[in-house]
């Protein structure tokens, strides 16, 4: 099991966890069913904010992996809330109150923290990403630190999740320095290791032999505020920021060599 | 007045010469001999060319390495020349400080040599690359 699959299964008990998808949503749909089924399997009450439509998604695969979802039910450590119609009952002038989010937020979690084991508690919430793709860049930072004044205050773990395209330029530290720093962990899109494989080999073909040299650079590139980042995503980064000339050629080529390692079923080490 | 080492200078070292390891200065100035130029203050880095790449030693003399990087940031000569921090320590507030004045990345020096020397090689790679590759060649 790599470290982030692991991480997904036993989040730390105030861990803020980030996850980015694009338009293919199957590595979001993995990583957040198993994130929920080891939940529900330790007893923990979980809390879904998302569309009906991911909802869906994860309630499937939930039962193809051989959770009792119904029995969770039954016991109300399973609720969903649709994200649209929860954000709706906080949102005032375009921005997120911080009462009316702790009273409608909180009620919900401690609906199902009352029925867990030992009181464990899972929250998966997609109203940061919407307002994120809404463009309300400010109102997500606010919602996401109300998120962390409840992470401080009780232990449970949060995962986000955000439609923001690790290859295309919105990905990059001037756009998303405040998101990074509010979560504790960025979860990778895939586990097995793609999109370093993709990204070094871009970078190889671009930027000839010294490239050698620059990945010890990117290795040893540090900020603390920051989640913990895969590697994968932290050489994007640094080239965006670092690299700014050559950082599209590069990505472009990645997401090629991306594409191709998803499809062929390639080992990441190749 | 700043230090040139050669007569291309690409990589700026922005350190006090008196208080910074010496160990990492020397293994910078051999991954780039001909490109390296230091200096301590604002007032040492007018009149030169513009480099492509500045290295900020935040373990010394890091107020007046402050000051010069928020005068840099100002000017529209270098206010797009990359700005690698390197430090010893860990701790937040001087690399946060570093990054909200625009640094664009940090690095924590190795202790060892063989680390630092490959460390010191990446910063040459980097600075060539720069060189090589960026509308600032013409500077």
């Amino acid at each position: 099991m790599s470290p982030w699959q692991k991480l997904l299964e036993t989040p730390n008990p105030h861990g803020h966890l980030i996850q980015l998808y694009a338009a293919d949503e199957g590595g979001l749909i993995t990583n957040v069913t198993r994130y929920l089924a080891e939940g529900l399997k330790r007893g923990d009450g979980v809390l879904v904010i998302s569309s009906a439509e991911h909802c869906a998604l994860f309630r499937q695969k939930l039962r193809d992996s051989g959770v009792d979802l119904e029995a969770a039910e039954q016991q109300e450590r399973w609720a969903f809330c649709d994200a649209n119609v929860l954000l709706s009952q906080f949102m005032i002038g375009g921005q997120p109150d911080w009462h009316r989010f702790e009273a409608e937020v909180g009620a919900a979690m401690g609906r199902v923290r009352r029925v867990s084991d030992r009181g464990g508690l899972r929250a998966y919430g997609e109203m940061v990403g919407i307002l994120w793709n809404a463009r309300q860049f400010s109102a997500a930072i606010r919602l996401e630190q109300f998120w962390n004044k409840l992470l401080g205050r009780s232990s449970f773990s949060l995962y986000c999740a955000y439609g923001i395209d690790v290859f295309g330029k919105e990905f990059q530290i001037a756009a998303l320095d405040e998101l990074l720093c509010a979560h504790t962990h960025l979860v990778p899109a895939e586990t097995s290791g793609h999109l370093e494989s993709a990204i070094n080999q871009a970078m190889e073909e671009v930027l000839g032999p010294e490239v050698h040299s620059l990945k010890l650079l990117i290795k040893a590139n540090y900020r603390p505020a920051w989640a913990v980042l895969p590697s994968g995503e932290a050489i994007v980064l640094w080239l965006r920021n670092n690299l700014p000339d050559q950082a599209d050629k590069i990505l472009a080529l990645a997401r090629k060599h991306y594409v191709t390692r998803l499809q062929s079923g390639l080992g990441a080490t190749q | 007045m700043a230090t040139n080492t050669g007569a291309d200078s690409t990589l700026l070292f922005l350190t006090d010469p008196q208080a910074s390891d010496t160990g990492f200065l020397a293994a910078l100035t051999k991954a780039a001999p001909h490109a390296l130029c230091i200096a301590q203050r604002r007032e040492e880095v007018v009149g030169y060319p513009a480099p492509h790449l500045v290295v900020f030693d935040l373990d010394a003399s890091p107020e007046s390495g402050f000051d010069t990087l928020r005068w840099m940031r100002r000017q529209p000569l270098y206010r797009q020349v990359p700005v690698v921090a390197v430090t010893s320590s860990r701790e937040s507030g001087r690399i946060d400080q570093a990054y909200a004045l625009g640094v664009n990345s940090c690095l924590i020096k190795p202790e060892d040599e063989i680390s630092r020397d490959a460390i010191a090689a990446g910063i040459g790679a980097y600075s060539a690359l720069l060189r090589s590759g960026s509308p600032l060649a013409e500077f």
